[in-house]
């Protein structure tokens, strides 16, 4: 009974009650300030100033009404220079136009009306990447138009093969949503599910690309994300030719692809564009400042609140100097300061740019310094404190960095209740997750476990591009083969 | 999401190469540790001999559970059920389960004492038994694909850790090991019961193996796995050896620890510590097996959900290791559970072989 009464308030909400007639919605319409409406020899016309290109409307298509006289809607579709005018009676489609920018133009003497599309779209310039950025390679960014990004992408990939599935989601914010892939190459299920999980969705507004992310996840209450958000055409041109499926969205700078691996989320693209062995080096050292950060100062805590005994005399002595007068315990110490760093992160990411570059210095420089002065902390800690912040951000995707500096709390409260062991446990609960983990229905851990060698060739390391004869197994693509490894061979040979 | 049969869904089944993995975790375990001590108390310095007799019999054994299984059709339950009849058959299959499931809980409590003699000897072990119960339970509930996951990993642990056995060849005395053969055949037999707790494992996959993809392929990474692990077992006996003497052996509860607190980094200073919490990952690996494979069983006979036998099996090993509390218990407890496991290995898997092969006969 209750659910029912609640179906009925939704049934009867504002929004939804359609308009039985054309005239009524233009009675509804006329409300707004924005709308104008005015009649034309026997022609009424209406529209949303703020939606249409007013200069066109004026020139392109008043001028012609101006010249010629017709008398039957017909005459006018076929004579107007536009494609895509629909002559119908249906009230939805009429409501669903306008709201588009498109012209209504009713006649008198006709039940249907004609619908002219003069649509204003105004999108920012591309800029350059500022997320994702890198030294060397492309530096064009996705942009909040829909279209636009479409067409960075397809001018990567100039394929017929390269399809675009429109949906429409959000019941307020009618949010048009893109499925994008390479038919041919793409494995149909992960289509399948992308498609089935976007039309599932059932919210009312739809801002922005991590809104879909976040519903669409395989398990939504993870810390972890499941799909790769990015701002740069080239990477996802690259992982659709993996045969994965990029979400665009309209209004959202940022394109959302998947299935994907936790180890792509420490993959810079830029890695790409460097010699194979340089790369590599870097992504192994982006893997370890990425346990170092989550690592060291559970570990401080731990080594230093049980098993001193661990470290050597040498080092011992440094540390017992540089904490001889501090106050505290080393858990509290080290949340002290962990929480002092996120403070100062997150004072720095809400403030103007200018600003927050002085946060910055005032919060590292001064605060850092009169807290081991006062004595509130050691220099040890806030060196490592500071250095598993700095390498915490070494991550090119931006969403996993914040995942890096949450997790870590619970493996520093885990170590201060059993030492080593508890950082240990807290490791392990989070590998229980991990394996459970999947995007897109692929595994998360993938190519760590399960085992893939071949994919491996593109994780932690990065092989040179003549051996990676084979897309991502990862993906379980439809085509497997990137290119035909007999002829790499033979031009390798005459090199020589 | 999980169906009460013996052929599992092609999403949680694996690749046959992982069984190397899983033989070797679900091998070497908490038994590492401490079993050169029993088998030197048997053959002596010559006990090396039966660590690779003992392995050369765990391969035969593999071989003939592979053969029960493949013959079979099926998981240990449904050889049970077809060849002694729904209700014998069930009862035997409780009674293994209650071997799996006991064997945990023994090898959780005694790794739990390894924590409290070496690292906080005020530890609790009721609260720090319910919450690796909890860890055990995130594993295990997510199906055999993450037990085996963790496995894996646990592998690449326990290998690290073996090659640290290196100081004792280095500073050892290989005149340990000297008059070699010094022991009669028959002592050297005798060594090997000792022996098998280390090696108990392989009969796990009378449970596993249907999750497995390609099951004829994965005999030989199976016979592989059971040679690394006696490889590794293998090092090692012959590193505590090399650095203690018999007599001081005898004197030693788990010679591996001892032998780790030689090893000197220049960052670490005293590794036992780093080896007993790193240890904990290939203990916690086996543990996790045993108590999947307990719970599979329990829930392939009972109609109950999967979840269900998952907690009361969890329940039961937090209770099972608050109740024994000392050491001399612990050790005595371990000694009769790898009776059992040796003769569950090698008098019962070979009957069941020549039970299966008349009961064919006969249908025949």
């Amino acid at each position: 009974m209750f659910r029912r009464s609640r179906d009925k308030l939704l049934n009867q909400s504002a929004v939804d009650a359609g308009s039985s007639s054309i005239d009524e919605l233009v009675v509804v319409m006329k409300q707004s300030d924005d709308f104008s409406h005015f009649e034309f020899h026997q022609m009424t016309i209406s529209f949303y100033k703020t939606l249409v290109d007013q200069t066109e409307v004026h020139q392109g298509i008043f001028s012609y009404f101006q010249n010629n006289r017709f008398d039957r809607l017909e005459e006018i579709k076929q004579a107007l220079p536009i494609d895509d005018i629909t002559l119908t009676s249906d009230v939805d489609t009429v409501k669903e136009k306008m709201m588009q920018g498109y012209l209504l133009l009713q006649h008198a003497t006709n039940q249907q009306v004609l619908l002219i599309p003069a649509k204003l779209s105004k999108a920012r310039d591309i800029a350059p990447p500022e997320i994702e950025y890198s030294v060397i390679g492309p530096k064009e960014a996705f942009v909040e138009d829909m279209d636009i990004n479409i067409n960075l992408i397809r001018k990567r990939l100039p394929l017929p093969q390269l399809q675009v599935k429109e949906l429409t989601v959000g019941k307020l914010t009618k949010t048009k949503v893109a499925i994008i892939y390479i038919d041919g190459i793409v494995n149909p299920d992960n289509v399948e599910t992308v498609t089935q999980r976007i039309s599932d969705i059932e919210f009312d507004q739809i801002i922005d690309s991590s809104f879909i992310a976040q519903m669409i996840s395989d398990n939504s209450n993870s810390p972890f994300p499941q799909l790769i958000d990015t701002e740069r055409p080239d990477r996802v041109a690259s992982v659709l030719s993996e045969g994965k499926v990029a979400v665009i969205c309209d209004g959202s700078p940022h394109a959302l692809t998947g299935p994907t691996t936790l180890v792509e989320f420490f993959s810079a693209y830029e890695d790409y564009f460097l010699p194979w062995h340089i790369a590599t080096i870097f992504r192994i050292i982006r893997l370890f400042a990425i346990l170092f950060s989550v690592l060291i100062t559970p570990l401080y805590v731990a080594v230093l609140t049980y098993h001193y005994q661990i470290i050597p005399m040498d080092l011992l002595g440094t540390i017992i100097s540089s904490r001889r007068d501090i106050p505290f315990p080393p858990i509290l110490e080290a949340l002290i300061l962990e929480l002092t760093i996120e403070l100062l992160r997150e004072a720095g990411a809400r403030l103007p740019m200018k600003i927050g570059q002085t946060i910055g210095i005032v919060g590292g420089i001064v605060i850092g310094t009169a807290a081991v002065e006062a004595g509130l902390t050691s220099n040890v800690l806030l060196i490592l404190v500071a250095l598993s912040a700095l390498a915490s951000f070494t991550t090119p995707i931006y969403r996993i960095g914040n995942t890096i500096r949450l997790i870590r709390f619970p493996f520093i409260i885990l170590a201060q209740l059993w030492g080593l062991i508890g950082v240990l446990l807290a490791f392990l609960f989070c590998l229980s997750h991990l394996l459970k983990l999947t995007s897109i229905g692929r595994p998360y851990t993938e190519p760590f476990y399960p085992p893939r060698l071949q994919d491996l060739k593109d994780s932690f390391i990065r092989a040179p591009f003549s051996s990676q004869t084979k897309r991502p197994i990862l993906t379980r693509t439809s085509d497997t083969n990137r290119m035909n490894a007999s002829r790499v061979k033979a031009k390798q040979g005459k090199r020589k | 999401m999980r169906t009460n049969t013996y052929k599992p869904d092609i999403t949680e089944q694996l690749s046959p190469f992982l069984v190397v993995f899983l033989i070797h975790a679900s091998q070497i375990g908490e038994g590492i540790l401490s079993f050169e001590r029993f088998i030197a108390e048997k053959a002596g310095h010559d006990s090396w001999v039966s660590v690779l007799l003992t392995g050369g019999i765990l391969c035969l054994i593999i071989y003939l559970i592979y053969k029960i299984v493949l013959r079979g059709d099926g998981d240990l339950i449904k050889i049970h059920q077809d060849l002694f009849g729904k209700w014998i058959g069930n009862v035997m299959t409780i009674l293994v389960g209650c071997y799996f499931l006991i064997l945990s809980i023994i090898v959780t409590r005694s790794y739990i004492e390894v924590i409290q003699v070496w690292m906080f000897p005020e530890l609790s072990t009721f609260w720090f038994s319910a919450v690796i119960a909890f860890l055990f339970y995130t594993f295990i509930i997510g199906g055999f694909r993450i037990v085996a996951g963790l496995a894996f990993f646990s592998v690449i642990l326990s290998t690290l850790l073996a090659s640290f056995k290196y100081v004792a060849y280095t500073e050892g005395y290989w005149t340990n090991l000297f008059p070699m053969f010094d022991h009669s055949p028959i002592e050297i037999m005798q060594a090997i019961k000792p022996m098998f707790y280390s090696y108990l494992g392989v009969e796990l996959l009378l449970i596993y193996l249907p999750f497995i993809k390609n099951k004829k392929q994965s005999l030989k990474w199976a016979i592989l796995g059971n040679l690394w692990s006696t490889l590794v077992y293998f090092v090692s006996v012959i590193a505590i050896f090399l650095y203690f003497n018999q007599d001081q052996l005898q004197h030693i509860v788990w010679p591996t620890l001892n032998l780790w607190k030689v090893i000197n980094l220049p960052f670490v200073e005293r590794f036992e510590y780093i080896g007993v919490t790193l240890h904990f990952t290939v203990v916690i690996a086996t543990i996790c097996l045993y108590l999947w494979a307990a719970a599979q069983t329990f829930f392939r006979i009972s109609n109950r959900g999967y979840k269900v036998i998952t907690i009361i099996i969890l329940v039961m090993t937090v209770v099972g290791c608050n109740t024994v509390d000392n050491f001399v218990l612990i050790e005595q407890y371990t000694t009769q559970i790898s009776y059992v496991g040796y003769y569950l290995v090698i008098i019962y898997i070979p009957f069941l072989y020549i039970y299966q092969s008349i009961w064919l006969g006969v249908k025949k």
